[in-house]
């Protein structure tokens, strides 16, 4: 790694498959959750294995990037930054299946520093780890599960699903509908 | 080589049909002061094109376009570069509302300056050229688009579910996942 250049690489096993997993690496509109950096994330074209994503950084702050990125499904995506600070870098994630539905996912970030990341000294998009961390948290809205500790019958979940969004009540299901504004719905 | 992106409001026939009038290229093309074709097959064109920047430019450019799609160029004649090529992919945008065009180009001009600088001219020329196809389109909007695109977009459909908020009883009280977090609630007593 040279002065001009940086690379950062990190590698987690994921309690989800690999399915799950590349759906969340291909949701750009959704990248704002939970990518370091990210202020907000908009898919502008997609086509194939082709996809061309647009992110607002909060540093350096008000700064923009347009990603072309190349997917592999359920397998890689790459994301290639070919426009704004940082141009050239990429981000390679790679997935593998690791066994008892889990994932080991290894991200790897390259680039060339500009002068602005040359003086802050951090990485483009944070660092692999800081990344990864982003995108475990990000998976714990997909497998509460994982998350709540010792077993007990499930009162409430409000979820977000292909219908819409979906309230389960002590296992009876309701849909809900958005109240008209004004309304004292 | 260096990238851009461009959105366009406006179908990706329309984007494509622009970009291949190479005769009207000086009509919207920043610094394009003449665009002649001189020779033109089914999906090939070579034009002279003359660019007047900080210096004037004969191109000698060879077009290849795949309707709809792709638009290569390259240059096959002139001297005032040593090479100079690129092209124009088209997508439809995301969200419906027209096009979105991949530009890519690379010049080379020899000894003549530094790679860093030219880099930074073709960017900027990119900038231009995105504001000029823009207003081109708006400036020449047939009758029947006058009204604003319409989105087509069909909004994809989650596939997984994204859980937003679980309460469970436990036998030592309530624990509560919230968009990610957990706490845990015990009875008062």
């Amino acid at each position: 790694m040279g002065l001009m250049t940086f690379n950062s690489k990190a590698t987690r096993i994921f309690p989800a498959d690999a399915k799950l997993l590349y759906e969340i690496l291909t949701d750009y509109d959704t990248y704002a959750e939970w990518m370091p950096l990210v202020g907000q994330s908009k898919l502008l074209a997609k086509e194939t294995d082709l996809a061309i994503a647009e992110l607002d950084l909060t540093a350096p702050k008000g700064e923009k990037v347009s990603l072309e990125c190349i997917h592999s499904r359920d397998k890689m995506v790459l994301s290639r930054v070919i426009r704004g600070p940082a141009a050239g870098s990429q981000l390679q994630w790679t997935l593998t299946p690791a066994g008892n539905e889990q994932s080991s996912v290894t991200l790897t970030i390259e680039g060339r520093r500009n002068w602005r990341w040359l003086l802050g000294g951090r990485y483009f998009m944070g660092s692999a780890k800081s990344c990864l961390a982003g995108l475990e948290s990000h998976l714990s809205m997909f497998r509460p599960e994982v998350s709540i500790e010792g077993q007990g019958e499930q009162i409430l979940d409000i979820s977000e699903t292909g219908e819409g969004l979906v309230c389960r009540f002590r296992g009876k299901k309701y849909m809900l509908t958005p109240a008209n504004e004004g309304s004292d719905g | 080589m260096v990238k851009s992106v461009i959105q366009v409001e406006a179908p990706r026939t329309r984007v494509f049909s622009i970009l291949t009038d190479y005769p009207r290229y000086q009509e919207w093309v920043a610094g394009c002061t003449s665009s002649t074709v001189v020779n033109k097959t089914d999906t090939t064109t070579e034009a002279d094109v003359v660019i007047s920047g900080m210096k004037r430019m004969t191109l000698g450019l060879r077009f290849e376009a795949f309707p709809e799609q792709t638009i290569n160029f390259r240059m096959v004649r002139g001297t005032d570069v040593k090479s100079y090529s690129g092209s124009y992919r088209l997508m439809d945008s995301a969200d419906g509302k027209g096009t979105v065009v991949i530009a890519e180009l690379q010049v080379d001009v020899g000894g003549m300056a530094p790679k860093f600088m030219v880099d930074r001219i073709v960017s900027k020329t990119f900038d231009d050229t995105a504001t000029a196809l823009k207003a081109y389109v708006q400036k020449t909007r047939p009758g029947a688009e006058a009204a604003p695109a319409q989105s087509t977009r069909v909004e994809s459909r989650r596939k997984s579910v994204r859980h937003l908020l679980r309460v469970m009883k436990v036998a030592d009280g309530y624990r509560m996942w919230i968009l990610g977090e957990s706490f845990s609630a015990k009875p008062s007593k």
